[in-house]
């Protein structure tokens, strides 16, 4: 599904990130963890084509990511509050994100009904403009967005942040639903260790742009990361 | 402490991501400054000696006087449209050892050495200078006539901060002040009521017993404080909340389906125009600037004139120039959104030039009213109108590839005021000066007709070559996608 290679991106001189080789399968649920300024954000834009890399090509499903439009169709994502669309109401940002993939408003209905428990009733419904919700609901809408037109790639960066810790649950068993049918492939970046071991299959670990793990995950996967990270210089 | 401000403020513009483009603007400026302030030096040289050849009888002064009220509103609505109101990224130093009040201070006593405000002492002080050598009042009653003059150009500064400030929250608050300024207008046209005779009278006061200058400086603290206040009110990170948090009006664009595949885009663009001040704004300038035909078309001295271009592409084009420079700026809090989505980037501009179209198609049928000055200005507008739909909307789509300063959509009025500098005319004078330029030659070999029918014809081909121009410009915009998604990171300070 992804195909990384030759990867590098510096900043001013200094190199934040470089990944010789990385490829992710169809359907397996990757969490990626590191230090701030490890490069999980950087990878994420250059994933998107919104930054270019200074060396090396990234490809999805087998589409070089850069200048090209195809993987758009197949991938949905959501990095910060900078991809909402502060003057629309929840709704309207559901359905206009629907219309970019070709899914009508009833469609886009059903689909939020299926995530009611999720908004917990705050937002869906209140007729507020999502600038003047509060930053973990503005999250949510943000993270439900992804799930919108059937993606087959989707990309969080650190959902589980600012959210309190009943939707953080909550989170946690939709991403596990999707990973179970093993058609979606899903990426997600997080500081909390115990929730990325519990919904992936697979954890990267960058430090200072580069991948200095690559582990699939089994019971004493988050044993092993407490330990390194409590070892590592932050 | 202010040391430390000003470094801030000076790392700010050297770091930012349009230092390029700022220098360049900048140096343009410079420039012209210089050009205009001799031009304002020459004016208060030569004044005392022409104001001497047509009223020989007076002392040049008292005439001088006579006619300060209309300088000072001049300067009320130059500075309203030109002077941004002093800002400063306050968020970070709410929660340092720095004083608010000291802030807020440094801020407004930075205004006081506008530019602007050396107009008036360059015209000034050669004025004086003359006046004393030729005159029996002393120079301490010339120079606190100065300090008077000057002061009250202070006040009229620190005012058009408060209406500034005024407007952005309530914009209807601007036709409640265009009635009370006609309705003053009347008053002294009727001989009703005179303000202007009132201010001379107060400015010869002045001459004869120069403590009265201590009225405007009093005057001029008076507004300060109220600045002060106003600013200091606004320091808060939740100012912005305490404005009402407008309530969601649901809007029917069902209307736009018939657009097809552009209808998402263009009620986006609806939306964003409507629910959000900075944009709602150019709409009413837009309506508001077509009353600017009024100031040319009834003078006999500009009919064949050239500056009837000028009008007629403004005045057909307010909301093209107003909304299509900052393209794609209004979206630039979610341009990486747009960016990641399905979406060609040609349909996201055919949106925007939609937009356009409609809203000069709309102004021009407005304008038509001003038929009754004349057909050739009727004709004169159709094809400026034509023009604009043909050629001047690609030439602003393109500039604005460049744009890499970040709109923050949600930033009402005081702290982050991104208001109209002189900057942002700027993209006006290819827009406007080409096609004057283009008139005024043809005019020149030929006739006006001629020479109307030249912009039209131009404006035609532009709409027929629509295609293949459009798909340079979207090349143009997705080579910059890059640059123009870093740019709109940049939070403004």
């Amino acid at each position: 599904m992804i195909n990384i290679n030759q990867i590098v991106k510096a900043y001013h001189g200094q190199v934040v990130l470089n990944i010789p080789a990385l490829h992710i399968p169809r359907g397996e649920s990757v969490g990626l963890v590191g230090n701030n300024g490890a490069g999980k954000t950087t990878l994420f834009s250059l994933l998107l084509d919104l930054i270019v890399p200074d060396s090396g090509e990234i490809k999805i499903d087998g589409q070089v990511v850069f200048s090209n439009d195809s993987w758009k169709k197949i991938t949905t994502s959501f990095l910060d509050e900078s991809f909402l669309i502060s003057y629309l109401t929840a709704e309207e940002y559901f359905y206009f994100i629907g219309k970019l993939r070709g899914v009508n408003e009833s469609e886009v209905d059903r689909l939020l009904e299926m995530y009611k428990d999720f908004f917990n009733d705050e937002v869906l419904g209140k007729k507020k403009y999502l600038r003047d919700l509060s930053k973990g609901n503005q999250k949510k809408v943000g993270i439900i967005s992804t799930l919108i037109g059937d993606p087959q790639l989707i990309i969080l960066d650190e959902p589980f942040a600012n959210l309190d810790p009943s939707t953080q649950f909550r989170l946690k068993s939709i991403i596990k639903e999707l990973a179970s049918t093993r058609e979606k492939t899903i990426v997600v970046s997080s500081h909390d260790l115990s929730h990325t071991v519990d919904i992936s299959d697979r954890i990267l670990v960058l430090q200072k742009g580069v991948l200095i793990q690559d582990i699939q995950t089994s019971a004493e996967t988050l044993v092993e990361l407490e330990a390194f990270f409590n070892q590592l210089d932050a | 402490m202010i040391k430390e401000l000003l470094t801030l403020e000076w790392k700010a513009f050297f770091r930012s991501a349009s230092l390029g483009k700022n220098i360049a603007v900048k140096v343009f400026l410079g420039i012209m400054a210089i050009y205009f302030l001799s031009i304002f030096l020459l004016v208060g040289i030569g004044l005392y000696s022409s104001l001497q050849n047509y009223f020989p009888d007076t002392e040049p002064i008292y005439i001088v006087n006579k006619f300060l009220l209309y300088w000072l509103l001049v300067e009320l609505v130059f500075r309203f449209i030109v002077q941004n109101i002093p800002i400063i990224n306050v968020k970070p130093l709410l929660v340092q050892q720095i004083s608010r009040s000291k802030i807020v201070h440094y801020v407004l006593v930075k205004s006081c050495f506008s530019f602007y405000n050396s107009i008036i002492l360059f015209m000034g002080i050669p004025f004086i200078w003359i006046s004393i050598s030729k005159n029996s009042l002393t120079p301490f009653q010339f120079f606190s006539w100065l300090i008077a003059l000057f002061f009250s150009v202070l006040f009229i500064q620190f005012l058009s901060f408060i209406v500034q400030r005024w407007f952005a929250s309530n914009l209807k608050a601007m036709i409640i002040f265009l009635f009370v300024i006609a309705g003053i207008y009347l008053l002294e046209y009727l001989d009703v009521f005179s303000l202007a005779t009132l201010t001379g009278r107060f400015f010869d006061s002045v001459l004869l017993y120069p403590w009265l200058a201590l009225v405007p400086i009093f005057l001029s603290f008076m507004v300060y404080s109220v600045n002060h206040k106003q600013i200091l009110a606004y320091f808060y990170v939740d100012a912005y909340l305490k404005e009402k948090q407008t309530d969601y009006k649901a809007s029917d664009l069902t209307w736009t389906n018939r657009f097809g595949a552009l209808a998402p885009f263009l009620q986006l663009d609806l939306k964003l125009i409507w629910r959000n001040k900075r944009s709602k704004s150019t709409i009413y300038l837009g309506l508001l600037f077509l009353l600017y035909g009024l100031i040319f078309y009834p003078n006999e001295t500009y009919q064949q004139s050239t500056i009837l271009v000028f009008v007629g592409i403004f005045i057909t084009g307010i909301f093209m120039i107003n909304f299509g420079q900052f393209i794609p700026a209004w979206d630039s809090t979610y341009y990486s959104m747009l960016m990641v989505q399905n979406i060609p980037m040609r349909l996201y501009l055919e949106a925007k030039v939609l937009l356009m179209v409609m809203s000069i198609c709309i102004l021009t049928i407005l304008s038509s009213a001003y038929v009754y000055f004349g057909w050739n200005i009727f004709l004169i507008n159709i094809s400026c109108a034509l023009y604009n739909l043909g050629v001047n909307i690609p030439i602003i789509l393109f500039f604005g590839s460049y744009n890499k300063k970040r709109i923050d959509l949600n930033a009402s009025s005081m702290m982050n005021y991104q208001g109209m500098g002189i900057a942002q005319w700027i993209v006006g004078i290819p827009i406007l000066l080409i096609p004057m330029i283009i008139w005024g030659v043809t005019k020149m070999f030929t006739d006006e007709m001629v020479a109307s029918s030249v912009l039209g014809i131009l404006g035609i081909v532009g709409l027929v070559l629509r295609k293949p121009i459009m798909a340079a410009v979207t090349d143009q915009y997705l080579y910059k996608k890059h640059k123009t998604i870093a740019g709109f990171k940049e939070v403004q300070s």
